[in-house]
């Protein structure tokens, strides 16, 4: 049986459901039955206050509620969850992400740490970026990346000596040290700027972790439940980048930082299948081959693919999948109120009614017309 | 950017939020009234019942005593056939959500 009310913040309904469970267990020599009540808001705005108070208030009238559960979560996501953790990064991480999203950024970022480090020089003159000093000084400010200073010998153009700061160099000059090949002081010697990535960077850069975090901080900006993201779930051979339960439907993601090539769609296709995921959403930033949207298209699968292809659609391309995805949820939501939302007008027991009725009233008119006759007699 | 489109702001979207919870009870009636009694209490009001009671107003026919909202029937005689009205349904909320 359910109902809905209208909440007090405009634009929101509650759907109410209390479902008798057929199970029946026997408590204290009593026959009892479990019934499940189940509250679903629906609404436009941010209505946790009125959402919080409800609950207090239902739960308070009703013994025996001891906590509510999230009355949406997916089954997959809960068993998965007992095994995984649930993702849970800091602000830090969310605000470093986000600069990953900026191409300069990751280019000159990769760049450095595929090398293990580079002379600013290098990097100024070698990346094509609009700006590359703008950059650095940026990603210097961001502790991405760590500036050393490198003594090259004038002479020779070797590499001699390394320090943390222009300052120690002085400091050791002043003592007379002097390069090893030229005999020139320390400080008459070339000194660059060597740029190595901050260990905060490389695990950004890692398994292009800065997409993961991203992800995680799109759906939690569109108020996806935190309990229904699991981030690198693995399994035996298998690592699913991210997998989303949205009611009973599951989201399984891949996210690549390059073009989702055919290599990639066979493996891609097989974990759809494994964990019977419902959408597959592929988040490739330079887009996907179109020779796997060809192939996808031919397989006819059951689950049904998003493709996001470029880093800045990420959140219009996942409000929308999500958007279509809760409007679903919605329709399946309140459908039990379909049978509630017409009055059936019983016809036929109208009639039994009706007739019943008349019997008493004819019955009792003829009683009535049998007592005027008996009494005419009696006169 | 794309942080430029992690605006709350820019993007409505519908929000869900569901609870559930699981209680031994006796009788699952006396819950519903319990929840009926609350929401009055809270002055909310159930359209359903609502709608109902409006209903046999105009067709000037008692009051019959319902439960939830549920059991909507009218167990009259109506002494012509009406068509069943229907009366907020789904589709309904789902319009004026939208």
């Amino acid at each position: 049986m359910e109902t809905f009310i209208r909440l007090k913040n405009t634009n929101s309904f509650c759907v109410i459901k209390l479902n008798d469970n057929s199970e029946k267990s026997e408590e204290k020599d009593k026959q009892v039955t479990q019934t499940s009540i189940k509250l679903t808001f629906l609404s436009l705005t941010s209505i946790d206050e009125e959402i919080e108070k409800l609950l207090m208030n239902i739960k308070d009238c009703i013994s025996g509620i001891n906590e509510w559960e999230d009355g949406l979560s997916n089954n997959t996501i809960k068993k998965l969850a007992k095994d995984f953790e649930l993702p849970n990064f800091g602000q830090r991480d969310y605000s470093l992400a986000q600069h990953f999203a900026d191409s300069s950024i990751l280019e000159t970022l990769i760049t450095i740490k595929s090398v293990g480090g580079l002379l600013r020089s290098d990097v100024v003159n070698k990346l094509n970026i609009e700006n590359p000093n703008e950059i650095l000084t940026k990603l210097q400010k961001l502790k991405l990346i760590r500036s050393e200073y490198i003594i090259l010998c004038k002479k020779t153009s070797e590499y001699v000596n390394k320090a943390p700061n222009k300052e120690s160099i002085e400091a050791v000059a002043k003592h007379g040290i002097r390069c090893s090949r030229c005999n020139r002081l320390l400080t008459e010697e070339n000194l660059e700027e060597y740029l190595t990535t901050t260990e905060e960077a490389n695990q950004m850069i890692d398994g292009s972790h800065w997409m993961t975090v991203n992800l995680v901080k799109a759906l939690f900006d569109l108020d996806v439940p935190k309990g229904s993201v699991l981030v690198n779930v693995h399994e035996g051979y298998e690592e699913i980048d991210a997998l989303v339960g949205l009611g009973k439907s599951l989201l399984l993601f891949e996210l690549k930082d390059s073009q989702f090539s055919i290599g990639h769609a066979y493996a891609f296709q097989s974990r759809l299948s494994l964990y019977g995921a419902d959408i597959g959403i592929i988040w490739a930033t330079d887009g996907v081959a179109p020779e796997v949207i060809e192939h996808f298209n031919r397989l006819e699968l059951d689950a049904k693919i998003h493709y996001i292809e470029s880093v800045d659609s990420l959140v219009p391309s996942l409000s929308k999948i999500l958007d279509e995805l809760r409007w679903e949820i919605a329709e399946n939501e309140l459908k039990p109120l379909l049978r509630q939302g017409s009055i059936v007008i019983n016809v036929p027991q109208g009639i039994i009614q009706f007739l019943k009725k008349n019997i008493r009233s004819w019955r009792q008119d003829y009683k009535d017309e049998v007592a005027v006759t008996q009494e005419e007699h009696l006169d | 950017m794309l942080s430029e489109f992690n605006s709350k702001e820019e993007i409505i979207l519908l929000k869900i939020k569901s609870y559930v919870s699981n209680i031994f009870t006796e009788k699952t009636e006396i819950i519903k009234e319990n929840i009926k009694r609350k929401l009055k209490e809270l002055r909310y009001t159930l359209p359903l019942e609502d709608a109902y009671n409006k209903y046999l107003e105009v067709l000037d026919l008692p009051k019959y005593p319902i439960g939830f909202d549920d059991s909507v029937e009218i167990r009259y005689f109506m002494g012509r056939f009406l068509p069943p009205p229907r009366i907020f349904g789904h589709e309904d909320i789902l319009w004026r959500l939208l």
